[in-house]
């Protein structure tokens, strides 16, 4: 599951790091998106939409990216 | 400040759900264009000029892997290349979250987004890089039950285009590929009981049907207490008195059937129990 610490803003389970020419780190794009929502919204409402949008996207989806992400790194590793 | 949302903001809640799951899940092929002037809106947005090369669309993350190796003339390791391509479509799970507040609470400040929420639309994963980015198709299927979990009994549940990635699931549990191509009264039932993913095993004797699995196997039933049977089934010369237990899951309608010790069903089920501290018989209905 991608971790998550309330307030703190969201952590990818993957992001940019890694490659050499990498040219920007996703995570901090959606971390600086988070502290924006996090300034301006309630922390209840915030919770809100993560347990009614969010969490209801990521449980369908979330089992399809992460078996996706295993295979391709179960074949790298062969 | 947004102190709270109003009814009319929350009862659009299930229109983002459905929105970016449709985003999320789709098995469009990418479209350069849109995907290439979206990906270079991604790296304005991220304060980054627009890469002077885009490459794609490859069929996998192994396919863009395999030519981001090639382009770069590079031996470095796959696992940190793969760890550097991003999610694009499959985003949708964090997108939908600030596709919400951008445009339900007009919230300034989520444009920095823009660029990543065009290049969900428009293809699978990428990788941006200084200078070059590379990006990918979606998968071409991706099949679910009823429940929305990953599923397909006639072939794989995920597939990729270029057929290095095919995922076999059956009502959301990875199987093995002969798990789900091989028809049901082909199946060993020895096999079933053997298998040790207790998920895996659910998921075949569903599949081969308790009724079979059974009738086929030299079976006694030794106890019975409620809904448990202690199960005495002959496996092969070597195990010729294996003891499983037969139990039903009430909450998805399915059996299990579980090596155990003992004689009894209540033994059978201490046995279960054995890693739990217990002065007394374990009541699993209790514990749950």
């Amino acid at each position: 599951m991608v971790e998550r610490d309330g307030a703190e803003g969201p952590r990818l389970a993957k992001n940019s790091m890694g490659a050499k020419e990498k040219a920007f780190e996703i995570d901090e794009i959606f971390n600086r998106a988070f502290a924006i929502v996090n300034a301006k919204v309630e922390k209840g409402s915030v919770n809100k939409v993560l347990n009614g949008v969010t969490d209801k996207v990521l449980d369908v989806t979330w089992p399809f990216v992460s078996s996706c992400n295993d295979e391709a790194s179960s074949q790298l590793t062969e | 400040m947004i102190k709270s949302l109003t009814k009319e903001q929350q009862a659009k809640f299930q229109h983002y759900v459905d929105k970016w799951l449709a985003i999320g899940l789709s098995t469009e092929p990418a479209n350069p264009k849109k995907a290439k002037a979206a990906i270079r809106k991604a790296y304005e947005c991220a304060g980054m000029p627009a890469p002077g090369q885009i490459f794609g669309p490859f069929d996998c993350p192994l396919c863009s892997i395999k030519a981001e190796k090639e382009f770069f003339k590079t031996e470095e390791n796959e696992s940190s290349m793969l760890s550097a391509q991003v999610f694009g479509s499959m985003d949708a799970y964090w997108l939908a979250f600030y596709d919400f507040f951008r445009e339900e609470c007009q919230l300034e400040g989520l444009e920095q987004l823009d660029g990543l929420f065009e290049v969900s639309k428009h293809c699978g994963w990428w990788t941006p890089y200084k200078d070059v980015a590379f990006f990918q198709h979606r998968p071409s299927h991706v099949s679910f039950n009823a429940q929305k979990r990953l599923h397909c009994e006639t072939g794989p549940a995920i597939a990729y285009r270029c057929g290095h990635i095919e995922l076999y699931f059956l009502n959301g549990v990875r199987m093995k590929k002969e798990h789900v191509m091989t028809p049901a009264e082909k199946i060993n039932p020895k096999d079933v009981l053997r298998e040790q993913s207790v998920e895996v095993r659910r998921e075949l004797i569903r599949k081969v049907g308790i009724e079979r699995l059974l009738s086929e196997m030299k079976c006694k039933v030794l106890d019975t207490k409620g809904d448990y049977e202690l199960l005495d089934i002959y496996l092969s010369e070597e195990v010729s008195h294996a003891r499983y237990l037969k139990m039903t899951n009430p909450s998805i309608g399915t059996f299990h059937v579980e090596g155990v010790e003992g004689n009894t069903v209540q033994e059978a089920l201490n046995f279960r129990a054995k890693s739990i501290k217990l002065n007394e018989d374990w009541a699993p209905s209790v514990l749950t």
